[in-house]
């Protein structure tokens, strides 16, 4: 079975969550304060997402 | 008896500001820089081009492409008919009504569907020369051959691409009328206007 990180498609994602958090918060502040706290916030919501469906799924395909 | 809590003043208006937002379609945050917003606008530029091009590379540049309409089976939509043409082709990649939110850089694509001439032949010149096969629409036999191994990277490179657009219409919108949530140290209310009665 393929390790969960071994899939070279995950190393994509940082990419697109770093890019994403940074342009949605600032669409939504102008101060960089803000900005970079949203954008924190946003990676942290992002990452722990997919992480958590990538266990779940990784689980799935492990055990059943 | 609760008293009735006073109601709030209203909200002023956002100017806005149209040519700045034409820009930031045109460039990612060009807009914003023109306003003065300048570490904001070279970001939205940075991430944005840098993320559209990335899933470009990743998908070896070619997942950005109006396809032929000639070329493919008929399609059909409620309230709409059999489409033809430009909705027929956009019909069946509508991928690309997102991936042009990007601007200039999707243009391209633009050009070899305008330029492409279906009856001519495969291996002649390139219908626009100084692009020679960037953003053309690619064979079929190629996009198979790209989805035929197990690595999904093609697929997912589109999808980069679709979000980069996306996101300059948020990009857009903040330099048509500024950021969703207005900072209020750096939008003060605008003095409200004076009573034309007032003495």
């Amino acid at each position: 079975m393929t390790p969960l990180f071994a899939l070279s498609i995950y190393w994509h994602f940082p990419v697109l969550i770093v890019a994403f958090s940074l342009v949605y918060s600032g669409t939504h502040h102008d101060r960089w304060d803000r900005i970079l706290r949203e954008a924190a916030g946003w990676v942290v919501k992002i990452t722990g997402f997919l992480v958590a469906v990538g266990v779940v799924l990784y689980g799935l395909s492990s055990w059943l | 008896m609760a008293t009735p809590s006073p109601t709030p003043p209203p909200t002023p208006a956002r100017r806005l500001d149209w040519p700045a937002a034409a820009l930031s379609y045109l460039l990612p945050g060009l807009g914003q820089v023109l306003q003065g917003r300048v570490g904001k606008g070279v970001m939205f530029f940075v991430c944005l081009y840098g993320l559209f091009f990335y899933g470009l590379w990743m998908g070896q540049r070619l997942n950005v492409w109006v396809p032929e309409p000639s070329k493919l089976p008929d399609i059909g939509l409620p309230l709409f008919g059999r489409l033809s043409g430009t909705p027929k082709a956009l019909a069946h990649r509508p991928q690309f009504l997102l991936q042009v939110g990007i601007g200039v850089a999707a243009w391209p694509a633009i050009a070899q569907y305008v330029a492409h001439d279906p009856a001519a032949d495969p291996a002649g010149p390139p219908a626009v020369p100084f692009l020679k096969d960037y953003m053309l629409a690619p064979s079929e036999t190629k996009l198979n051959d790209l989805q035929r191994p197990r690595d999904t990277t093609f697929d997912l490179a589109w999808v980069f691409t679709v979000i980069a657009g996306a996101l300059n219409l948020l990009v857009i919108y903040d330099a048509l009328a500024g950021p969703v949530v207005p900072d209020d140290e750096e939008f003060p209310a605008r003095p409200s206007p004076k009573k034309s009665g007032a003495a």
